[in-house]
């Protein structure tokens, strides 16, 4: 076998082992640091609040404007947000790990809605992917024991298929949808579907075995009706209605008179719909439209995320609300890349945005919090700069809520989050900007040094130790991992020329570049000498070997 | 190991290389306890799912069973450091008895030697993989869902185990070759746990399979050429 290309291929093997393992340790380091930091953060830090709303005009101050008893004390209404502290709900493992938090998965991403068990029957909406049509029937079982328990098998009873081009108990003649969102309400006798691949809202009414097409829509629709991501991350945002408090008094049995308090809340006034006739939809920008239900047209824009774009965002939800039936605006909360920043934009009936509050954690306010924050840092630094370069240049492309679960490239890092902030600002401050992975290199160039002296000393060819001391600068520790483990274990012996060590399985010393053999006649270039006569034969190097005697030594 | 199979091959083969299926067979018997306590994996996996479909028979029949999914993770962890336990004992067991140095004299190679090896181990995961995914798929037919179900995640599911077994028993190999049979052990079980913290980062999903995958492919090329070189 070629032994040096069985080096290489161990080497590069050995590199993605090393960058696997050493990516995961540092994972779960940074895990450790920001699940603390987030343990240790104050309660009033970790959430953003914002009182009055802003949304519920006259109302927003209640007791105040409308109560003459001289018992009620004003708390006006509040919006709050709030990260989850608890980080690992953003990992993968939960998916299966805790299935009841992800109930689509286990009913099924098909499964559009199912009625509550009616003389064991239910009825159910699903999409058959075989079909690309809409499926609406009953299940249930047949027969019934002596204790009055289903016993028979469960049977499907199919009413009727939909597709884009109507309703029929057969599926053919129908066509077919492709790529499609699907919004129900199961107040609403209909559903309704984005057809993707048109770009239009086909309503589909099971009752009145009806297929209506709207217009075709500019924006690219992403969601409808709950417009929500991820929001296993974060808490909120919660409309907190204005409440008073009442001071009420009762007799006890013994005749003792006590005081007590009473909250009452116009909660029953305000819903959290859009109104009727109309749903909230969201375009791929982050643009929230409100889509008339019954002309299946976009009316006007009513809001936005608070991040740009639907991926820029770790999670979101946007929260409609209504005053006895009537529209009265929105809250679009939700958490940025960067999770310590939860915050939310309120927008009134006419989509003028009215309140804006993002959460801003100054790390100093408690303890452990600057030193939590190094610790992050170094552990990022640890990372390659060239996984860190490409993380400075793409964290934009990332998905918010892929951030949390990245293991090479961290577009949730300082890194990233600079990346994304500089390329905003113009190309001077995007290159600029790179400053952030200094300390990185800094490391890397530490470390590669290291290499190179250690390769120098084991023997190994100037060409491979440029190789070494590039790998290294782009790649980091990883990389001098996978150098301490693959570098060739050999004894050195002292060579006959120069008596520095050499390696035994290579024809020339790779320090003086001499044969195995010396002649006799010729004095070798090393000395054994006393210490105390050091500084007289300081002239003498062993380091330095005359190769020009070396070459003459051979040839003679 | 067999010594008496491998007299068997030594005069039926004499003039002629011996036969791989001799060395799997010659595997399989000296690692036949190994093969026992695989298939012990799944059969208790195997109780508790069918256990829990029969309970769940009652209940509407959509989507995937509760069960079948809960026992995803439990089941990960067990095969995975089984995987590489059996992986780290076969290696180190050769390095211990001096196999391959027996069977080195004899007409075959290292890379023979090192395939066999290989086949047994794939053997042990099929051991551990296949009887529960037949159950979940036979349970699936015989209780069969009137809506259809996301079998992709399941699927995603199963992929993912399948990867994270093989490249445990990858990894099992790689740190086999030590003097302690406790230490290769002990070392392949933590850097499996390594490995199942990627799954557990990323899920069950392609991105996870990936990363599985490339690691398993450069562990096991790396074990080949380190089997092939090291001076026995």
């Amino acid at each position: 076998m070629n032994s040096q290309k069985g080096y290489v291929i161990n080497v590069v093997f050995a590199g993605f082992m090393a960058v696997v393992v050493l990516s995961t340790v540092l994972f779960f380091g940074r895990f450790l640091c920001l699940q603390t930091l987030l343990d240790l953060m104050p309660s009033d830090m970790a959430l953003v609040r914002k009182s009055p709303s802003g949304l519920l005009g006259d109302w927003d101050m209640w007791p105040k404007e409308s109560v003459t008893d001289s018992n009620a004390v004003a708390s006006p209404s509040s919006i709050v947000i709030q990260a989850d502290d608890d980080i690992m709900a953003n990992l993968g493992f939960l998916e299966a790990f805790d299935p009841d938090n992800r109930s689509e998965q286990l009913v099924s991403p098909d499964i559009y809605g199912f009625s509550e068990e009616y003389e064991g029957w239910r009825h159910m909406f699903y999409f058959d992917k075989a079909l690309g049509l809409l499926v609406s029937c009953d299940i249930g079982r047949e027969g019934l024991d002596d204790k009055g328990r289903w016993t028979g098998k469960w049977i499907k009873k199919i009413n009727w298929y939909a597709g884009p081009r109507g309703i029929s108990q057969k599926p053919g003649g129908i066509g077919r949808f492709g790529d499609f969102l699907v919004f129900r309400n199961v107040w609403l006798p209909y559903i309704v579907v984005f057809d993707r691949d048109t770009s239009q809202f086909v309503r589909i009414d099971f009752e009145k075995k009806e297929v209506q097409t709207g217009p075709k829509i500019e924006p690219n629709i992403v969601q409808i009706g709950r417009l929500i991501k991820n929001d296993r991350a974060m808490m909120g945002p919660i409309l907190t209605p204005p409440q008073r408090k009442i001071t009420k008094y009762k007799t006890r049995p013994n005749g003792k008179v006590v005081e007590y308090a009473r909250y009452e809340s116009i909660l029953q006034k305000v819903s959290f719909i859009t109104g009727t006739g109309s749903e909230l939809v969201l375009d791929n920008s982050g643009t929230i439209y409100k889509l008339n239900l019954e002309t299946l047209e976009l009316e006007e824009r009513i809001g936005a995320l608070p991040w740009p774009g639907v991926r820029g965002s770790l999670a979101y939800e946007v929260k409609p609300i209504s005053i006895q039936g009537s529209y009265a605006g929105l809250i679009a909360g939700g958490i940025g890349p960067d999770i310590f920043r939860p915050g939310f934009l309120v927008f009134d009936e006419d989509g003028n945005p009215i309140r804006e509050e993002r959460g801003d954690v100054e790390l100093s306010r408690f303890g452990g919090g600057p030193g939590l924050w190094v610790a992050n840092f170094v552990l990022e630094t640890l990372h390659a700069p060239i996984l860190q370069l490409a993380a400075y240049f793409t964290s934009l492309m990332f998905d918010g809520a892929d951030g949390p679960r990245s293991l090479f490239i961290l577009p949730n890092s300082l890194v990233g989050r600079k990346g994304a902030y500089c390329s905003r600002e113009g190309l001077v401050e995007y290159i600029l900007g790179l400053w952030v992975i200094l300390p990185s290199l800094a490391i890397s160039v530490l470390l590669a040094w290291r290499v190179e002296k250690d390769a120098r000393k084991v023997g190994i060819s100037s060409k491979a130790k440029c190789w070494w001391a590039f790998t290294t600068v782009a790649f980091g520790l990883a990389a001098y991992i996978t150098y301490r483990l693959t570098r060739p274990q050999l004894a050195l012996v002292t060579c006959a020329n120069c008596g520095c060590p050499r390696r035994p399985d290579m024809e020339r010393c790779h320090r003086c570049g001499s044969r195995w053999l010396v002649p006799e006649l010729i004095p070798p270039l090393w000395r054994v000498i006393e210490k105390s006569r050091l500084d007289e034969t300081r002239d003498f190097s062993p380091d330095q070997p005359n190769h020009e005697d070396s070459e003459q030594i051979t040839k003679k | 190991m067999n010594v008496r199979i491998l007299n068997r091959c030594r005069t039926k083969y004499n003039s002629r290389d011996i036969k791989m299926f001799t060395l799997i067979k010659r595997e399989l018997i000296d690692n036949i306890a190994l093969l026992l306590l695989a298939a012990i994996v799944p059969a208790i996996i195997i109780t508790i799912v069918i256990k829990g479909v029969l309970e769940g028979v009652a209940y509407l029949p959509i989507g995937i069973p509760v069960i079948m999914v809960r026992i995803l993770w439990p089941y990960l962890l067990c095969g995975a450091f089984v995987a590489a336990g059996c992986g780290a004992a076969q290696m180190n067991d050769d390095s211990q008895r001096k196999l391959s140095t027996f069977l080195s004299v004899l007409a075959t190679t290292r890379g023979r030697i090192f395939i066999a090896r290989t086949v047994l181990g794939v053997m042990l995961i099929l051991i551990m993989f296949v009887p529960l995914v037949v159950t979940d798929v036979v349970l699936l037919k015989i209780f069969a869902r009137p809506v259809p179900l996301d079998m992709n995640f399941l699927i995603r599911s199963f992929a993912t185990i399948l990867a994270t077994f093989v490249c445990c028993y990858a990894i099992g190999l790689q740190v086999g070759w030590r003097s302690s049979k406790l230490m290769a052990i002990l070392f392949g079980v933590a850097l499996s746990a390594a490995l199942i913290l990627v799954v557990a980062i990323k899920g069950f999903g392609v991105e996870s399979i990936i990363i599985l995958v490339l690691f398993t492919v450069a562990s096991l090329i790396w074990t080949w050429h380190k089997f092939l070189s090291l001076p026995l």
